[in-house]
């Protein structure tokens, strides 16, 4: 057998031969914010917002700054741009703080939005509490880490899954009455969470599925899933039960919450990722596109061939982020697509929400962009 | 390094090693994009260069890696990233399990097997990345392998 060492270095040749030339572009790299040298105390978000967002104004002929008199607890709200559908009554667009570089978590509650990411400079990320209808900021929370990736809404509190750089990595539950943090609870990898009612399920990378009690945070049982590493990570929970997903395996799993073990209903081949229950089907990303799942049997009952990346539900459609600057919409019982576009300068959405109690879905943009959240429905 | 111009002319030989870094550690669809925010970093961070704490390839290359586990934490799928990594070397004939086993290692582990097998960097340029003793590479490096012989060995 060839030693691992000569086999590693000819893994690497081989691979390096495949490599396409690098793609820069050095106009765009020192054209698009000055060197923080020349302009001491500014961080890039702040000198590159004014610009971008000046650009995106004037192309979609924008217009409304609510309360223009704001003080810093305001964010900036803008009419409907000409493709994102919109209630009239509600702004469509709401422009992140500069504190939010790029946006890391988002999720809805009833007519509020909690989005949080990455702060400038590294610093600690900040949690923000919106409210829709008005662009009010309803409060805001510093955290501890600086990198929180998840945030889930319910029963009472909010939960933010993040790390601190690559040294710790934690889940972060805030009182959204208070918007004070109330506990800080070390994971052994990075985890994303999901809730049912009596359970915060805890799904981290190491291969583990912890249930915790939501009220004291403590570890009810700790379930041993399959693929150890290669675990399932993506986590869902709702009125069809808890589900998880692996992107390496493909495999989709179902947790039994009396027995609190987990079983495999399907294998996709590879690549299953976020996932969504939606009239009656478990909806899953897939390495070849959107499938829906049978919940009971695992059976695979419709297929979207569109390559996505993130997935939520309004109730009645599925929505998907794509790899360009478009959301598709998916009609659950047809399968049929209708893609809206964003906003000219948004190269994807990075983070896409949804909560059918309200039909909301909200998508953020990348960090190349001018940071916002659009309202893609209802 | 006043100017755009001399940026370009101090970068342009480390592009090739920057995006290898950036594909491995953020996945081939995002290499171009990790590639342009690192360019704009070390574009406003260029003044802050040491020469005196080590070169400038280690430097951009360090920006990189940051770039990279930002990007890789903002799309909440970096898992699936190592997936396309493995994607892009069955194309390129490497063995998927080897793949696999790489990017299963401890992120450290897996940091300097990257570099060093894969990015083409020296022990000596992965030291000064990493921030440690070329020694530690050393150690870390023949760990990674015992590592990766026992999950190989296993594997189906």
């Amino acid at each position: 057998m060839m030693e691992l060492d000569e086999q590693l270095r000819e893994a690497g040749e081989r691979w390096r031969e495949t490599q396409r030339a690098p793609v820069a572009d050095f106009r765009r790299a020192t054209r698009r914010s000055s060197r923080r040298s020349r302009e001491p105390g500014r961080s890039r978000g702040l000198l590159a917002a004014p610009i971008l967002i000046g650009a995106f104004l004037l192309a979609v002929a924008v217009v409304a700054v609510v309360n223009s008199t704001s003080s810093s607890q305001k964010v900036t709200v803008t009419q409907p741009t000409a493709p994102i559908s919109a209630a009239p009554a509600s702004p469509s667009v709401l422009m992140l703080r500069p504190d939010i570089v790029q946006t890391g978590g988002l999720a809805i509650d009833s007519a509020t939005v909690w989005v949080t990411g990455y702060a400038p400079d590294e610093g600690p990320a900040t949690l923000e509490h919106i409210d829709t209808k008005t662009g009010q900021v309803l409060g805001t929370v510093k955290l501890p880490d600086n990198s929180p990736f998840q945030i889930v809404v319910g029963d009472g509190a909010v939960w933010i899954c993040s790390q601190q750089n690559e040294e710790a990595a934690r889940l972060i539950k805030v009182d959204p009455a208070t918007t004070k943090v109330t506990a800080v609870i070390p994971t052994q990898g990075d985890a994303n969470v999901a809730l049912t009612p009596d359970a915060l399920w805890v799904a981290v990378n190491t291969g583990i599925l912890e249930r915790r009690d939501p009220d004291t945070n403590r570890v009810l049982a700790t379930i041993t899933m399959p693929g150890g590493p290669y675990s399932a990570h993506f986590v869902t929970a709702g009125p069809l039960g808890i589900f998880l997903a692996s992107t390496y395996d493909g495999s989709v799993l179902r947790v039994d919450p009396v027995a609190n073990t987990v079983t495999q209903i399907a294998d996709l081949g590879d690549n299953a990722g976020p996932l969504v229950e939606l009239d009656g089907s478990l909806w899953v990303r897939a390495g070849t596109g959107v499938v829906a799942i049978d919940p009971a049997t695992g059976a695979i009952t419709r297929r979207i061939a569109r390559d996505v990346r993130d997935l939520a539900s309004d109730g009645r459609s599925l929505w998907a982020s794509t790899n360009g600057p478009t959301v598709l919409r998916i009609d659950p019982q047809t399968g049929a697509v209708t893609t809206r576009p964003l906003a000219h300068d948004v190269h994807f959405a990075i983070a896409l929400a949804g909560d059918p109690a309200t039909g909301a879905v909200w998508a953020a943009s990348d960090p190349s962009s001018t940071r916002r959240l659009f309202r893609v429905s209802p | 390094m006043q100017t755009a111009a001399e940026f370009e002319t101090w970068v342009s030989p480390h592009l090739v090693a920057m995006a290898r870094l950036a594909s491995r550690l953020a996945g081939e669809a995002d290499r171009d994009d990790v590639v342009q925010d690192a360019l704009t970093r070390a574009w406003q961070k260029s003044h802050t260069f040491d020469p005196n704490r080590g070169s400038e390839r280690v430097w951009l290359l360090a920006i990189v890696a940051d770039r990279a586990r930002r990007a890789r934490r903002g799309r909440r799928e970096s898992v699936a990233l190592h997936e396309q990594t493995v994607a892009v070397a069955v194309e390129a004939g490497v063995d998927v399990d080897l793949e696999r086993a790489v990017a299963s290692l401890p992120k450290r582990m897996r940091l300097a097997v990257e570099c060093v097998y894969f990015v083409d960097l020296s022990i000596r340029e992965t030291a000064e990345l990493m921030r440690v003793a070329e020694g530690t590479i050393k150690s870390t490096l023949h760990d990674a392998r015992v590592l990766l012989r026992r999950r190989l060995e296993v594997s189906p």
